[in-house]
């Protein structure tokens, strides 16, 4: 049966074309489709590791003549001072890499013949508890640490799966990366930039780091009580303007800074879905239209088989095969087309992403193709042959 | 004769509402597609004020300082031997290796000495626009971008002044403290955008400004000018001022004589930068400066990559692709149910070519059938297209850049409706017209 049916439409070939065409350019758009959404998605679903609502972020500016115990002085003052603030429940002070800020900070290090790169962070002890942050292994850094052999740092969960993935505990160990640090603590997945960036090793240091290039910790981020992040806004700004003597003090909301830095993903993934949805619709439509005149155009045909003994099923499956024969040609092609994507690392985005595209767009048409071809066909099926002869 | 074919073509329409609805729906929503995309691109990318000039900018936003050591390079070849015995081949090296890079914006006085005279440059303007200035009014918050700019960028970028006027070079010399705000900033402070807020006081930091001109907020969010208000560069701050270093806050834009003529600005800026000593006690040992035309910048920066033609490519051409394929599919899906409404006409064709009707005729009939209904898929689509429009720039859904709905905007669009309704109906109508009359009658 089906040799008969691939002769029949490879006989029709010129009317088919078209329809050919049809599935095979509607399978690479859903092929790219659904590669970035998946890629997009897996992405999205590694946590970003901490806690950012009820939290605002503050920008201030230390006079450049302080000297840095100054600095670290006033720190503590404005700290105490915010805590005294029925509003806000806890601070920590951070350098110039703030969560959803958009900017990078990355270092590469050679390490025992291993090449470590990791996004770094500069903040202070209480970093942990105001943002929430879950260790799985070790300590966060206190004040005592300043004065400790080696200084610390804290690194995230990827960091140890990507470079010591056998090791049962990274703890104490003393590397130079960013200077001669020591591990003391493994937080769980962190990552900081935006809910859609890659899960990256990334490391945590303190202000001491900082301070030698003059470059004290000048962002906050404080947790507020539950919705308290308005009402305070103008009391923070004003104590802080008169700690620093500056009115470069700049107030923002976390979670919306989050939305903002989601942005760029989420629009072009609302109108890539938003825009397939119609096209998918409007080829669902059109593949309709055309089968419903294709196969009335046969009705002959179909009265002769139902004549010579066909039962309705066996006419409705030949015109659901013929149809997903085209269509499965089409996917062979777009298929080809496809796996070269991978195959020849075209892009950076890992292999998985473009075969669950390609599955998931193959799935996607086959059932369009049936539902549109079963309609019609069931219709003519149902056809009397004694009526439909007679036409003829 | 028109008037006949257009009425035809109506009641053609109406008696398979089906496939009227059918080929309506994709038509409309392609054409709003298109639309909606030609009106983001002409937001973000189109020469529109204040980027009349957009064809002959250079930009010049960052510089990259650099250390290179001489370092010991330790490589371990490893080699399975048959067998499963491993060799390994031990090699050192001394190669340059780049230990440090930092890029960002430049300093004012490293600009001023070095970038007022490119021979290639008709203008230059800089700009600083890393800063936001927190206020309250009445207890309410304010949050503006400010930029400070010297007066030729007002020369350069040619705002739409609503209000008042720019600040010029004698306001810049001697630090005047005014500024000219946008529309959006002017409603924000003041609570109303008119010739009376010119003049007026506004309080920015511990600095109180004189409110000399209002211009219209620009489409496009570019780096370059997406502040709320703009004051003289000489009232940026101090230490800005006197920066004896290479790294600051501000970027630079050059404007050449033609299109042609930016190559030679980049040309200068590059050996310049290859040329430039840097001082002894600096720990970086060379620099570059980072400069592009205004798409390869926009490529760049949306991508976070350094080779601007690489950005041009990975940025373009998926996009390209992508649109071509979003108009191909509903083109095809056009083509193949105008194949299936042509074909039930057969018999009218042949009468028609019976009666003496010739190929072209027949032709000419059904592409302006085809061309009746594109165009009133076409209308359905530019209202959805307006709809939608309005509704993305009223809830600023992308932020600053809001979609423009400009005159070019329609002439594109009907050029893409008169194209959509030709190609879809040609390949069906000459199929038709070669109809022979014997069979077709038969």
């Amino acid at each position: 049966m089906f040799r008969h049916l691939f002769t029949l439409m490879w006989n029709k070939r010129r009317a088919n074309g078209m329809i050919f065409l049809e599935i095979l350019l509607a399978f690479v758009v859903l092929f790219g489709v659904y590669t970035f959404i998946s890629y997009n998605l897996e992405r999205y679903r590694s946590p970003l590791g901490f806690n950012y609502e009820d939290t605002i972020g503050v920008r201030l500016d230390f006079q450049d003549d302080m000297d840095s115990l100054v600095v670290l002085e006033t720190q503590k003052l404005i700290r105490r001072d915010l805590l005294a603030m029925p509003e806000v429940e806890d601070a920590t002070f951070l350098g110039d890499v703030n969560p959803f800020g958009g900017s990078t900070w990355q270092t590469n290090s050679l390490i025992n013949g291993q090449n470590i790169s990791t996004q770094m962070m500069f903040v202070d002890e209480h970093f942990m508890e105001t943002m929430e942050v879950d260790l799985i292994d070790g300590r966060w850094y206190t004040e005592e640490d300043k004065n400790a052999k080696y200084r610390p740092m804290v690194v995230n969960k990827e960091f140890k799966d990507r470079y010591y993935p056998n090791a049962a505990s990274i703890i104490d160990t003393i590397m130079e990366l960013g200077g001669e640090h020591q591990i003391i603590g493994v937080t769980s997945d962190f990552k900081y930039k935006s809910n859609f960036s890659e899960n990256y090793p990334l490391t945590f240091y303190p202000q001491i780091d900082r301070l030698e290039d003059d470059d004290p910790f000048e962002m906050m981020i404080l947790r507020m009580a539950p919705g308290q992040k308005a009402a305070a806004e103008e009391k923070i700004y004003n104590l802080l303007v008169n700690y620093t003597k500056n009115t470069d003090v700049v107030i923002w909301d976390m979670a919306k800074d989050r939305v903002k830095a989601n942005r760029s993903i989420v629009i072009p993934m609302v109108i890539l879905i938003v825009i397939s949805g119609f096209l998918l619709i409007n080829i669902a439509l059109g593949l309709f239209g055309v089968l419903f005149t294709q196969i009335s155009r046969r009705r002959a045909e179909i009265g002769l088989r139902k004549a010579m003994g066909a039962s309705s099923g066996l006419v409705t499956t030949q015109f659901v095969l013929e149809v997903l024969i085209v269509a499965g040609a089409a996917l062979l092609l777009g298929v080809f087309f496809a796996v070269q994507v991978p195959l020849l690392d075209l892009t950076p985005i890992p292999d998985k992403f473009f075969y669950w595209g390609i599955v998931a767009a193959i799935v996607t048409i086959l059932v369009i193709v049936t539902v549109c071809s079963i309609v019609p066909s069931r219709q003519a099926a149902g056809l009397h042959p004694a009526n439909v002869l007679h036409e003829e | 004769m028109i008037k006949n074919y257009f009425l035809l073509a109506l009641k053609v329409l109406k008696r398979k509402p089906f496939y009227t609805f059918v080929s309506l729906f994709g038509i409309s929503f392609t054409l709003m597609i298109l639309m909606v995309l030609t009106s983001l691109f002409d937001a973000i990318l189109g020469n529109n004020k204040p980027l009349t000039d957009r064809d002959q900018l250079v930009i010049m936003p960052m510089i990259e300082r650099t250390r290179t050591e001489t370092d010991t390079i330790l490589r371990i070849d490893t080699i399975a031997m048959q067998g499963g015995e491993m060799r390994y081949d031990t090699s050192y090296t001394y190669e340059d290796d780049i230990v440090s890079t930092s890029n960002g914006p430049i300093a004012y006085p490293f600009l001023e000495k070095h970038f007022t005279n490119l021979d290639g440059a008709v203008n230059y303007a800089f700009y600083n626009d890393n800063t936001h200035i927190d206020g309250y009014l009445e207890g309410r918050k304010f949050t503006l971008n400010s930029y400070y700019v010297t007066h030729t960028y007002w020369e350069i970028f040619d705002f739409n002044f609503r209000h008042g006027t720019e600040f010029y070079e004698a306001d810049v010399e001697s630090a005047n403290q005014v500024v000219v705000i946008t529309d959006k900033a002017a409603r924000e402070y003041f609570g109303e955008v008119s010739e009376g807020v010119i003049g007026q006081e506004m309080v920015l930091g511990e600095k109180t400004f004189t409110v000399r001109g209002i211009v219209e907020r620009p489409l496009s969010d570019s780096p370059m000018f997406a502040g709320d208000i703009y004051m003289p560069v000489t009232t940026t701050d101090p230490r800005e001022l006197s920066s004896t270093e290479v790294y600051g806050g501000f970027g630079a834009v050059f404007l050449a004589k033609s299109p042609e003529g930016r190559q030679a600005i980049m040309d200068e800026i590059n050996s310049f930068a290859e040329n430039y000593q840097m001082p002894a006690d600096s720990y970086h040992d060379a620099i570059e400066m980072f400069n592009s035309t205004f798409f390869e910048g926009y490529a760049m920066g949306l991508l976070g990559e350094r080779d601007p033609k690489v950005a041009t490519r990975t940025l373009f051409i998926p996009i390209i692709v992508l649109i071509l394929l979003f108009v191909a599919l509903p083109l095809i899906n056009l083509v193949n149910l105008n194949n299936g409404r042509v074909q039930e006409r057969r018999s009218e064709i042949g009468v028609r070519k019976a009666f003496g009707a010739n190929s072209r005729d027949i032709l000419l009939q059904f592409i302006f059938e085809n061309l009746v209904l594109t165009a009133i898929g076409g209308v359905i689509g530019m209202a959805l297209a307006l709809g939608l429009i309005s509704y993305v720039n009223q809830q600023d859904v992308l932020g600053i850049t809001r979609l423009s709905s400009s005159p070019e905007v329609f002439l594109y669009f009907l050029l893409v409706v008169l194209m959509f309704g030709f190609l879809s109906g040609i390949l069906p109508a000459y199929r038709m017209s070669r109809t022979n009359v014997a069979n077709s009658l038969r």
